[in-house]
């Protein structure tokens, strides 16, 4: 597995036992990573850059409906819904920050004895679209979700 | 029951603290979302223990929790603080024990795991 799909598929599972286990919200098992020229992120989105021996960005993207059942059963205990929207795309980064930090240690690159610095997460809110750098390499991952996408992208 | 300090940029993570600490009988002193807040905090309220982001904006000198740890040592050498962190931060949590901090807890954050850690704590 090369580098570019060994991160987006450690990712990707994450994600799923992300939601499975501490977001208790219904998600599909399988996922497919393709390699596109663009992508259209969806309501929310969230990049987080990579450096030191592995460079990138991995980004997290879902809609405002998926954002706030994510933010409903993240909280403990009750939520109002004021506090839902306003939360939502902070959990979004969060979220992803979560799991990309959950799966680092497992990426070769560190079990070799690399280093990967990650930025603080990026939001970016209504729908944005980011097209492939000439040389670049960008993939999509997609999971489903509560009968919505979440994606997951990695492009250099 | 413990009179509690909540520091993390993150809005989210604070009030998903704060509602785990108050449903386990603790107090919420007081909220901070950078390392410098929560010095300024900490010399403020006393509080009997600190729950601390380790990656944060910078804010003045202050680059992130471990520099926030620092200060509040020199405050207070047995000031009791939890770092809050995730699994790729493992680097920032030794530097941050080494700093004065007394344990950690890893995101995604649970209630019996924060329950059991603030007991060894505060022991």
């Amino acid at each position: 597995m090369n580098n570019d799909c060994e991160i987006l598929t450690k990712l990707a599972q994450r994600t799923i036992s992300y939601f499975h286990e501490d977001l208790a919200i219904e998600i599909d098992n399988d996922f497919s990573i393709s390699d596109v020229d663009k992508i259209e992120y969806f309501d929310i989105s969230t990049l987080i850059s990579l450096n030191g021996d592995m460079a990138g960005t991995v980004g997290m993207s879902v809609t405002n409906k998926l954002s706030h059942t994510m933010v409903e059963n993240f909280i403990y205990g009750d939520i109002s819904q004021a506090e839902i929207e306003e939360m939502a795309s902070e959990n979004v980064a969060e979220t992803l920050n979560i799991t990309l930090g959950n799966i680092l240690k497992e990426l070769s690159v560190i079990k070799t004895g690399g280093n990967i610095n990650i930025s603080t997460p990026y939001t970016m809110h209504n729908s944005v679209s980011v097209t492939k750098k000439k040389n670049g390499k960008m993939f999509l991952c997609k999971i489903k979700s509560n009968d919505e996408i979440i994606l997951l992208s990695y492009f250099v | 029951m413990a009179k509690i300090l909540v520091v993390d940029d993150a809005k989210i993570m604070r009030a998903n603290i704060k509602k785990m600490l108050m449903e386990l009988g603790h107090t919420i002193t007081g909220e901070a979302g950078n390392g410098q807040e929560g010095i300024d905090q900490f010399k403020l309220f006393k509080p009997d223990l600190v729950t601390m982001d380790i990656t944060m904006p910078p804010e003045g000198l202050i680059s992130d929790g471990i520099d926030a740890v620092k200060e509040i040592i020199k405050i207070n050498p047995d000031a009791k603080i939890i770092m809050v962190t995730s699994h790729g931060e493992q680097d920032k949590v030794i530097k941050a024990i080494q700093a004065g901090a007394s344990n950690y807890i890893l995101k995604p954050l649970k209630i019996d795991k924060l329950e059991e850690v603030i007991a060894k704590v505060l022991k």
